[in-house]
């Protein structure tokens, strides 16, 4: 044994001869280790009657560059050249062939590769007997076997399942009734999940060594953790989904919903029991989906449908109300604004005739009399037309001078003047006067 | 024997030619000797290691992206309609069903985590976008999902599924997720259409009592223009009548005063003379004297 790993040391320095009878171990690996490590006279022996000699004899020239066995190489062609021994030659040459091939096959079940990816249990008759964690090359004793455990970072997703929550009494109904689904919870889930884990690593764990042996005996392969695992997460995931309610998976509240909180729980109570169980470490649990199971989802669509519905009422309702009140509202301004303008008009005009009066009052006023003899004589012209009759006293002012006659020195301006407006100025507005005439309308 | 010989020395020297590699210049090698890492980073070159069976050689693009799609439905059909609900479809906040498609784009940042530490990282990328996915629209509206689009959701995807994936150390970069479809499942697709209609109706109803409202206001408003318009025209109007009147009323007031008897007799006698022609009848009676109406019958 401690020559095989003095020879692997070897390896080494002088890689590619080496490697050569490495790989070749279980032919002719033979001819190798006796020319490096096997005393010197046992070498000799076998190459004597070695029928198979040329071989050794070639292989050595292919790498006599590379392999400090000038040695073997003078030996060999000794041997060559003194080789007639024949007869019992060729079966020494079988024996050394077996015993050689026997030799290498040993050396070679005495070491193994640890991959970046691995760790190995050394097992003796399938006892676990020491773990190499160190990637790299290692060495056991020929009868002792390998189990290699692949610690990379491991994911696992089984199919969905369907779970209850904890609305689950009012299924029947929520099938038979789209619109009371949001009063009542919901319909079973169907749930994914998937679980990150592996087996323990150093870098979480610094007495991960247990936890890998605990795997080793416990569980022992990827597919039966798994098996394991979803047992467990799938046991422990109906439980946790049955004290939740559909609105803890999906709300449109972010206070509402559970879910962050639930991957959460699972992972740290799955990880303890894991670990100490199974040598299992989780590095999480995550719900990758939930939905409607495809049994209810007929019904589902019916409900969405019905929604849909509700909210496009909605919408036209709406619609209507609002352009309602934009109506209504533009209406009522309207007529405001038209008050406004009738009130303004109003008061403009107002105004207006207001500032018409002044104006005429203050002309007027400079003399009333002569505005009202002025204004009496432009009534006349207004109200009196082709229809009126006129009957006029003889002796009325106008007609005195027709009757008469020319007074003398009598005074006719004052009573022109005077008297003009208030005799004939009745009509219909002052009635008889002293001397005033009477007019009368149409018959 | 000659040629055995031959062919073993062939059989070597093709051995150990197993040991020549190359890396490319996009590209980095993860070389591990016995299983053990022994260079991360081999630079693209010839590099001469052990042959087949001891070294082994990984090459990665570091510069590559790498895809993964969730809620492919090709691979859906594949399962087929009855064993899982469908892979495309997520439940949103207010209990609608979705259709998402995305696909995530990642880059590897540590080669050597990306091999070694992850047994499938493309898996691992695919159901922790999965979940991702779940819990963003978990918390959303169908209605806001479908109105915000593809890109919003997108980025918050891409946030949630970062989170998630930082606890693998998987040595990867997610440079983007990119929706593919988002839409209401196919068997109510119709519905959805329809509130999308009376969603424009709505639209369009107000609008028309806008354009409406703006129609009427702006006629009331041109209406009250002109009515003011017009009073302040009337106000404008009787002003100047009533000055020309006065005016006129004090210029014959001036001229009056330099002879008012004359004037007054004048415009007296003026008045009498236009108007008294035009009286169908004229009577002229003796104070005390009665009239006889009747004789304004036979006239006409």
């Amino acid at each position: 044994m401690h020559n095989e790993s003095d020879k692997h040391e070897h390896d080494h320095s002088h890689a590619p001869s080496e490697s050569h009878g490495h790989s070749h171990n279980h032919d002719h690996n033979h001819g190798h280790s006796h020319g490096h490590s096997h005393p010197h006279s046992h070498a000799h022996d076998h190459g004597h009657g070695h029928h198979d000699h040329d071989h050794d004899h070639d292989h050595d020239h292919a790498h006599s560059h590379s392999h400090d066995g000038g040695h073997d190489h003078h030996h060999h062609d000794h041997s060559h050249v003194h080789g007639p021994g024949r007869g019992g030659s060729i079966k020494r040459a079988v024996v050394t062939c077996v015993t050689a091939g026997l030799v290498g096959l040993v050396a070679w079940s005495a070491c193994f590769f640890v991959d970046q990816t691995e760790y190995v249990y050394v097992l003796e008759f399938g006892r676990p007997v020491r773990l190499c964690v160190e990637p790299g090359l290692g060495f056991k004793l020929p009868y002792q076997s390998v189990r290699r455990l692949d610690r990379r970072l491991q994911m696992y997703s089984p199919p969905g399942s369907t779970m209850l929550t904890r609305d689950r009494p009012q299924i029947g109904q929520a099938a038979g009734d789209a619109r009371s689904r949001a009063s009542l919870g919901g319909p079973p889930l169907s749930v994914d999940w998937y679980v990150c884990w592996r087996i323990p690593t150093a870098k979480a764990n610094a007495d991960f060594k247990k936890g890998v042996l605990r795997f080793v005996l416990s569980v022992g392969s990827i597919p039966a953790a798994q098996d394991r695992l979803r047992e467990r997460i799938d046991s422990m995931l109906k439980a946790r989904v049955g004290e939740m309610s559909l609105a803890e998976f999906v709300s449109l509240d972010p206070k509402d919903i559970g879910l962050d909180r639930l991957m959460r729980e699972l992972t740290e109570q799955i990880r303890r029991d894991a670990l100490d169980q199974f040598g299992i470490e989780i590095v999480d649990v995550r719900i990758k989906r939930f939905n409607h199971p495809e049994a209810v989802k007929p019904a589902i669509f019916e409900m969405i449908r019905a929604e849909r519905q509700g909210v496009a009422k909605k919408y036209r309702d709406e619609g209507k109300s609002e352009a309602d009140k934009i109506r209504s509202l533009a209406d009522t301004e309207r007529a405001e604004i038209l008050a406004k303008a009738a009130a303004d008009a109003e008061r403009i005009r107002g105004e207006g005739e207001a500032q018409a009066m002044r104006i005429a009052n203050a002309a007027h006023s400079q003399d009333p009399e002569f505005y009202q003899f002025l204004k009496t004589l432009e009534t006349y012209r207004a109200i009196l037309n082709e229809k009126t009759t006129i009957v006029l006293s003889s002796e009325s002012n106008l007609l005195r001078l027709l009757t008469d006659g020319h007074p003398a020195a009598t005074s006719t301006k004052p009573p022109a003047k005077q008297s003009a407006p208030a005799a004939n100025g009745a009509g219909p507005a002052s009635s008889g006067p002293p001397g005033g005439g009477n007019t009368e309308g149409k018959p | 024997m000659k040629w055995f010989v031959a062919a073993v020395i062939a059989g070597a020297i093709a051995y150990l030619a197993t040991g020549i590699y190359t890396v490319g210049t996009d590209e980095r090698a993860v070389v591990r000797r016995f299983g053990a890492v022994i260079d991360e980073h081999a630079e693209p070159g010839l590099h001469i290691g052990l042959p087949w069976g001891l070294d082994r050689v990984d090459l990665v693009k570091p510069s590559e992206t790498k895809t993964v799609k969730i809620g492919d439905r090709a691979t859906d059909r594949a399962i087929g309609p009855s064993l899982a609900p469908s892979l495309a479809q997520f439940l949103t906040g207010d209990q609608n069903l979705v259709i998402v498609e995305a696909t995530v784009q990642y880059t590897i940042t540590d080669p050597t985590r990306y091999l070694f530490s992850l047994a499938d990282p493309a898996e691992v990328i695919t159901r922790a976008a999965e979940s991702a996915a779940s819990t963003t629209l978990a918390g959303k509206s169908i209605d806001s999902v479908l109105t915000s689009g593809k890109d919003a959701l997108a980025i918050l995807i891409k946030d949630t599924l970062e989170q998630n994936l930082r606890r693998y150390e998987m040595g990867v970069e997610v440079r983007s997720v990119s929706l593919t479809e988002l839409s209401p499942p196919p068997q109510v697709v119709d519905a959805f259409t329809r509130a999308a209609s009376a969603r424009s109706d709505r639209e369009r109803l107000v609008l028309e009592a806008k354009t409406y409202a703006n129609e009427k206001l702006a006629q009331a408003r041109s209406e009250s223009q002109q009515r003011t318009d017009r009073a302040r025209a009337e106000h404008a109007r009787a002003v100047d009548l009533a000055r020309s009147e006065a005016e006129r009323f004090v210029a014959l007031l001036y001229e009056y005063r330099k002879a008012p008897a004359v004037a007054a007799a004048r415009m007296y006698l003026e008045t009498i003379a236009e108007i008294v022609p035009r009286f169908r009848a004229k009577l002229i009676i003796d104070r005390g004297q009665d009239v006889d109406l009747t004789i304004m019958r036979d006239q006409p």
